[in-house]
């Protein structure tokens, strides 16, 4: 299965959030959506599972417009929440039929994730008593419980202790390789880098960067030097307007070439 | 429709799970069940206390005005069935003592024939006792005169007496007897749409902020959710609705010959079935009309604190309906201007056209237009709350306005 998002264009009131995104995913892959807060990674993910319906753009599954009644998406959204005062079981099994499961279907499956992910023992809990890392792990079961072929997850690894986190990546990396689709929105790279082949850069409402996290690594021309240093006066006098300074302090150098830069900072070394 | 069917028996399993819920129409059923026990109570009580004291309150009449005071006597006893008229000839200081001191309850001092002084302990907002005897003295006075001028006291007590009989055929409807039922029909109409529009209002927000709406909007239709909502609400509305007359009407008839040929009592428990059957229809279209635009009221909403400012609007439109029906039932003229038109506009026609159906005689052409508008009005509205609640619940922050609504929806 291909999921293709072509050339979506969405604004909320004058704000133009989305500007022509573009991606696509295949079934065994999964594809992280990188971007900053507001670059409009929810709003994309809530066009793609019919939310709202984007001003122009489509969805294709298999390169046919995306029949949602059809296809099964599973979605954790970065904002969690289910309800706080009901019991664990009851709601789970809510929405997985929801999402067009049998009650009965609904049950076998909600007790096999809850056992997966070690949580049997809160089955018949009230949500509310629960720890927020755990409450995460009943809010990841409504994205998994119907047997999605998408699975969306935004921001998943958020709020997780490492125990909980190696085990949410045993699941996704089992959901891969089931042959499923499945999307990472998130700002940090190093999760992405564990499972996305391929990802995607989102910013200001445009895809910025695309492509094969292999490619892109061994592509992107290396022209950069990051310096840390206690004297960055120094090196901006000297290099004048090749540096600038990011957020933190350091000093971005931008290289005239690749090469330069065993040059530069043997330079550097000496020098400072 | 099968996500409509689970989103249903979801919300209605929350009602019914509700301990609030359930311990409100079990208190409404026990309250009535006193209620409707009382008088078989009371006479169990009372029995045995009448035979106990077996003692009127007493009444002292001092007579300085009429040479007979027998036939003064004779004249309040009959009129004060309840009291223990006595004539005494004390003055009025041990008359007063006796008053305070509860001995007697109250006391006429006749000066003349037309004039009295009453004494009492504590003047009730209810005593009527000076209106009957105003009417007693006037009586007397009118047979003495006729008496003076030459008719003999049997003719002139005869004149004075004369009972007129006359019968009431009432050709439409009898607001006598239909007045009580349509007022407590009416009432809990209002009480229910009010309660559980509130209730669909707050159950939407609360999704909203405990955010499980990221979640239900994209697992469900908006339009389903809307519906299973409002009916689940409907549904518990009427539960309970017939939980408290059904349990009324059953007490009623366990205590039928205590009640005995109590008016009101008797009048409610006649409503005639067609009347039952519109009240329904009538409930059922109202609630959903309000529940449907609490339901998108709470969408708009991003806490639950912001509900009571939200909804006020639509809440003063819902009373101003009320106070319109009520006033003009108090005032019994139920077919005015203000309610014919009333009861075809959608927000006020379930309280005004029902009232006027229970009350006066409506031509069936006026129901069925009625019933159109409201039914069409159910849809539309029906529609549209959807879509303001597909548009509301993403929206986080500051309630929108109104033309920023209408906008959202016209684009999606």
């Amino acid at each position: 299965m291909k999921l293709e998002i072509k050339n979506i264009y969405k604004s909320f009131g004058s704000k133009k959030v989305l500007k022509g995104v573009s991606f696509s995913a295949e079934s065994g892959e999964a594809f992280g959506l990188l971007g900053r807060n507001g670059a409009g990674k929810t709003t994309s993910i809530r066009i793609l599972m019919d939310v709202f319906a984007p001003e122009s753009g489509e969805v294709f599954i298999d390169e046919k417009p995306v029949d949602y009644d059809k296809i099964r998406i599973g979605y954790l959204p970065e904002e969690r929440g289910l309800y706080p005062k009901k019991k664990i079981i009851d709601q789970l099994v809510y929405f997985a039929e929801l999402n067009g499961m049998s009650k009965r279907d609904a049950v076998k499956a909600v007790d096999y994730w809850l056992k997966r992910l070690k949580m049997s023992e809160h089955r018949n809990k009230r949500l509310d008593t629960l720890s927020k890392g755990n409450q995460q792990k009943i809010q990841l079961i409504t994205a998994l419980a119907h047997n999605p072929q998408i699975i969306i997850l935004d921001e998943p690894f958020s709020g997780l202790d490492p125990v909980n986190a190696m085990l949410l990546k045993d699941v996704v990396k089992e959901q891969i390789e089931k042959g499923k689709i499945v999307l990472f929105s998130s700002h940090q790279m190093n999760y992405i880098e564990e499972f996305c082949s391929k990802i995607g850069i989102i910013n200001n409402g445009e895809m910025v960067l695309q492509g094969s996290l292999h490619d892109i690594k061994r592509n992107y021309v290396r022209d950069r030097l990051v310096v840390r240093t206690e004297y960055p006066e120094k090196i901006i006098e000297k290099l004048g307007s090749q540096c600038t300074a990011n957020e933190s302090g350091e000093l971005i150098i931008k290289l005239k070439s690749a090469e330069d830069k065993q040059r530069m900072m043997r330079g550097a070394y000496g020098e400072f | 429709m099968k996500q409509f069917k689970t989103i249903l028996k979801f919300e209605l399993l929350n009602y019914i799970k509700n301990k609030v819920f359930v311990g409100i129409t079990i208190f409404l059923v026990a309250a009535i069940a006193v209620v409707m026990f009382f008088p078989q109570i009371a006479e169990s009580f009372g029995s045995q206390s009448s035979e106990a004291t077996n003692s009127k309150p007493v009444m002292l009449i001092v007579n300085d005005a009429f040479d007979n005071s027998d036939m003064l006597k004779e004249s309040f006893s009959s009129a004060f069935a309840d009291y223990d008229v006595q004539i005494t000839n004390d003055g009025i200081d041990s008359v007063k003592s006796l008053i305070t001191s509860e001995t007697a309850e109250c006391a006429f001092v006749i000066k003349s024939d037309s004039e009295y002084d009453y004494y009492v302990n504590n003047n009730s907002l209810y005593d009527e006792k000076t209106m009957i005897a105003d009417s007693v003295l006037q009586n007397i006075y009118r047979v003495n005169a006729m008496v003076k001028s030459g008719v003999s006291p049997q003719d002139a007590n005869k004149i004075m007496n004369v009972q007129i009989e006359h019968n009431t055929t009432s050709l439409g409807k009898d607001q006598t007897k239909n007045f009580f039922y349509t007022y407590i029909m009416i009432f809990a109409l209002y009480m229910v749409i009010l309660l559980y529009g509130q209730m669909v209002a707050t159950n939407v927000a609360t999704e909203k902020s405990s955010r499980a709406m990221e979640l239900l909007i994209t697992s469900a239709k908006p339009v389903s959710m809307m519906f299973g909502k409002v009916i689940a609400s409907c549904i518990a509305g009427l539960i309970q609705l017939v939980a408290v007359f059904g349990s009324a009407f059953l007490f009623y008839n366990m205590n039928k010959s205590y009640w005995g040929d109590n008016f009101i009592i008797k009048s409610i428990f006649d409503m005639p079935l067609d009347l039952l059957l519109y009240m329904l229809l009538f409930f059922i279209l109202g609630f959903f009309i309000y529940a449907f635009l609490y339901g998108a009221i709470g969408s708009t909403a991003s806490k639950v604190e912001d509900i009571n400012t939200s909804v006020m609007p639509l809440t003063f439109i819902f009373i101003a309906a009320f106070m319109v029906v009520m006033f003009s039932m108090s005032a019994g003229s139920v077919d005015n201007t203000l309610m014919r038109v009333c009861s075809y506009i959608p927000f006020t026609s379930p309280m005004a056209m029902f009232t006027r159906i229970a009350m006066s005689t409506v031509p069936l052409y006026e129901i069925i237009i009625s019933v159109v508008i409201l039914i069409s009005s159910v849809i539309g509205i029906g529609v549209i709350s959807a879509k303001i609640y597909r548009v509301g619940v993403l929206l986080y922050g500051t309630p929108p306005k109104l033309g920023a609504i209408f906008k959202a929806i016209k684009k999606s």
